[in-house]
């Protein structure tokens, strides 16, 4: 046990560091991440540039770092988003079963049939790329997995005891929700939110390389990316620095994802 | 039991890889695995070709398609543009202009298509006339009222006088093909005069040539070539690191230094006609309808600095430096910041909320659409993108970029302020069709002014042009079109692109033309 304490306490620690990077690490951004300076494009790293210079002269640090805040602020706002209305949607599903629990499962598998990113793909072609479009086509299909998780729990829970109790006891529906169903429930959707953060952002990342979320010149790392692979053999630190980024994030947070559930599944000993 | 599974598995997992991959419907409906052949292995002259683009069929009527044919090598019009965008016979080896609207073609003797049916005005008459009634341009560049072939020699008369027409005859659309056989081979395999024959065809993926027996131009210097369509620069790039493919061409302006050098590799580059333009849309709609503003605009962009980043010279005019006429005598705008903010302080257009962008006049948010679409398998046009922005927002002007890969819904809908396009500006070393496609005919269909620009001095030197003869009269028209259009701000001319063919050392006289629809030619050879 105290083992598994020190694992988390350590990726904890890093994903809040790389969260504080994230947030206010622009603040240190020594250039404008959009100022162009064409005389100096494609530099190598070295002083002036800690990262080196992209096609059109910009500072790829600064956009590092800038971009830091736009996947993050992004990919939290969604995980908050489609958890808690995957959670709501699942545990009424599951709580009050029947009717209620026909109509919005059949509904999740309909959306759950949908591979996320191809889903994506079809939204941004039909509302036309951009990044608000994309969040709503990827939060559109990505709540069903806590809905199927809260329903599965709230399915459970609402046969134990201290439910019929709670009923007893003169406690409504809402109050029995609030109180004693959902707190059970939310362990279990924070370790599936925190695995979540590195695969959301990659699906971001993965939608702004094809270049359907983040519009140019808007610092972004699955946009630099793209923008860096014809550079590949010339310039390659354009594409190495924003894909390191991307990798040590969703390294850290799916290791801190796994610690935490180690830390919390009780069936797991 | 389980082994002999996995191995099953596996086996059919990379057969299905393997076809994925490279593969592709054949027309017998079974699929093909197309096969580099290496020309070290075998006697013959062979070479590997990437192409950016292979159409879906190679009926040089249909729509652009016979600029592919043109490229593979397999079909010649009745004349064709030499390095320096002038007329040289070809299947024609001359021709005279008998009066306003008759010209009279003589149509070389001797020359056979690769099946051994002799070429004779009959044939180039039923060719171009097929190439009238099934594409739009045919006709246009044409104005045709009737056609008459006797023996070798080939009247055609025009509906009205059309300076332009032995150079719009270049065209690949006007490809002389055996139309005796029918539209569906003529899709799949014409038969054509070129050095190459097509053996056999894949829509958008492959073709395989073979040399042409009866080539009325000499000895061809390959036996066999296998073309493949790569879309991508950087892939073209690395299959010709990996000796996958022997001869490419348009690669990246950042990546040909990999070649440049490189001993082992040869790069052939010359600046093109074509122009990378950003079109600004006149209609009201648009704050460009606002000629001060355009002016503003031309004056903001740093035409040098674009050259130094995606390749190719500053442009002048309207027309590339490479054509023949147009841009000696221009004054063109120039780089100057503190000009273009002069002009958008004096027309009304200040920042009143402080945001650091400009309003409109009538102090609503001003934000300008720029449509940017890869274009010719190309990041250049990204590139641009994001230096016109950059420079736009120095001067306090909002521009968003929008990549799209359907640009011409939105061209059709006139929603876009910009849009940008890779154009030649000479397709046929002629100066005509580019300004008549591009600058008159307002909304007409057909034409390419999506733009909607409208001008009557030009609408009149289009119409002096068609009265015009002499090459020389005709550049002179050239000259005050492409001020006209400058004066106007009619659009950005940002740069003259450049184009380059970069080979294996092996292969000799892989030289990129200036008419970017010519590619493999007779007297490519490897060693």
């Amino acid at each position: 046990m105290r083992k598994k304490w020190i694992r988390f306490s350590f990726f904890l620690a890093l994903a809040l560091l790389v969260t504080a990077m994230a947030f206010w690490g622009y603040r240190f951004a020594p250039y404008d991440p959009l100022e162009t300076d064409f005389g100096a494009k494609l530099t190598p790293p070295g002083r002036e540039h800690l990262m080196g210079t992209d096609n059109v002269g910009r500072d790829v640090f600064s956009r590092v770092l800038w971009g830091a805040r736009n996947s993050f602020s992004l990919t939290f706002l969604m995980i908050i988003l489609v958890s808690f209305m995957g959670t709501w949607i699942g545990m009424a599903s599951g709580y009050f079963g029947g009717m209620v629990d026909a109509v919005l499962m059949r509904l999740t598998d309909i959306l759950l049939a949908f591979p996320d990113t191809v889903f994506a793909i079809a939204v941004a072609g039909l509302l036309g790329p951009g990044l608000f479009n994309t969040v709503v086509a990827l939060s559109f299909v990505w709540w069903t997995k806590y809905a199927r998780l809260a329903r599965g729990l709230a399915n459970v829970i609402k046969t134990k005891d201290y439910i019929t109790q709670a009923r007893f006891g003169g406690a409504g529906t809402m109050k029995i929700l609030v109180f004693y169903v959902l707190p059970n429930i939310i362990p279990q959707a924070v370790i599936m939110a925190t695995l979540d953060v590195g695969g959301m952002m990659l699906a971001l990342a993965g939608l702004s390389f094809l270049g359907l979320a983040a519009q140019p010149p808007a610092p972004e790392w699955g946009a630099m990316l793209y923008e860096g692979k014809s550079y590949m053999q010339t310039a390659p630190w354009i594409m190495i620095f924003s894909g390191l980024a991307i990798f040590i994030t969703v390294m850290v947070f799916n290791l801190l994802g796994d610690s935490l559930r180690d830390l919390l599944d009780p069936r797991e000993t | 039991m389980l082994k002999r599974l996995a191995v099953l598995c596996g086996s059919l997992l990379g057969a299905m890889a393997l076809a994925g991959c490279q593969g592709g419907r054949g027309d017998d409906g079974q699929f093909q695995t197309v096969v580099f052949q290496s020309s070290q292995d075998s006697g013959d002259r062979h070479v590997n070709v990437a192409f950016f683009w292979i159409t879906a069929d190679l009926d040089p009527a249909v729509d652009y398609h016979g600029w592919v044919t043109s490229r593979l090598g397999v079909g010649e019009a009745l004349v064709r543009l030499n390095d320096d965008l002038e007329l040289e016979g070809c299947i024609a080896d001359s021709w005279e202009n008998v009066d306003e609207t008759t010209w009279r073609f003589h149509i070389r003797d001797g020359v056979t298509f690769s099946n051994g049916t002799p070429v004779t005005a009959e044939s180039c008459m039923a060719s171009l006339e097929r190439a009238v009634s099934m594409n739009d341009r045919g006709a246009e560049y044409l104005k045709i009222d009737s056609m008459e072939a006797r023996g070798q020699t080939l009247t055609i008369k025009t509906t009205e006088p059309n300076g332009a027409l032995p150079n719009n005859l270049a065209e690949p659309v006007f490809i002389i093909t055996d139309t005796s056989l029918g539209d569906e081979a003529i899709r799949q395999a014409p038969v054509c005069t070129g050095p190459y024959v097509v053996e056999s065809f894949i829509s958008e993926q492959t073709a395989e040539l073979v040399k042409n027996q009866n080539y009325w131009g000499g000895e061809p210097g390959l036996d066999t070539v296998t073309v493949v369509q790569i879309p991508d620069s950087d892939a073209r790039a690395m299959s010709l690191q990996s000796g996958e493919i022997d001869i490419t061409n348009t690669i990246d302006n950042t990546s040909v230094t990999l070649f440049t050098d490189n001993p082992d590799y040869k790069v052939s580059s010359i600046i093109s006609p074509r122009v990378n333009v950003a079109y600004m849309n006149h209609e009201d709609t648009s704050p460009l309808c606002d000629l001060e503003l355009r002016r503003a605009v031309s004056f903001a962009v740093n035409r040098e600095a674009y050259a130094g980043l995606i390749g190719g010279s500053p442009a002048h005019g309207a027309y590339s430096d490479a054509a023949p006429f147009g841009n000696e005598t221009i004054v063109s705008f120039t780089y100057d910041q503190a000009q273009a903010e002069r002009i958008l302080e004096e027309a009304g257009y200040v920042d009143r909320d402080g945001d650091g962008f400009r309003e409109n006049r009538d102090g609503s948010p001003m934000v300008l659409r720029y449509l940017q679409a890869a274009d010719h398998g190309s990041a250049d046009s990204a590139i641009l993108a994001a230096a016109v922005q950059s420079d736009l927002k120095a001067v306090g002007i909002h521009m968003e970029i929008l990549a799209v890969e359907n640009l011409s819904d939105y061209q059709s809908q006139g929603n876009f302020d910009f849009y940008t396009a890779n154009d030649n500006s000479a397709p046929t070393g002629d100066p005509q069709v580019w300004l008549e496609t591009m600058y008159t005919g307002m909304g007409t269909s057909g034409k390419k002014n999506l733009t909607n620009y409208h001008n009557d001095e030009i609408d009149g030197i289009v119409e002096e042009m068609n009265r015009t003869f002499d090459a020389k009269g005709r550049y002179e028209l050239a000259s005050r079109a492409s001020q006209i259009l400058n004066d106007d701000a009619a659009n950005l001319f940002l740069t003259n692109s450049y184009l380059n063919m970069v080979s294996v050392s092996r292969v000799k006289n892989a030289v990129q033309p200036v008419a970017d629809y010519y590619f493999i030619t007779k007297d490519i050879t490897v060693e």
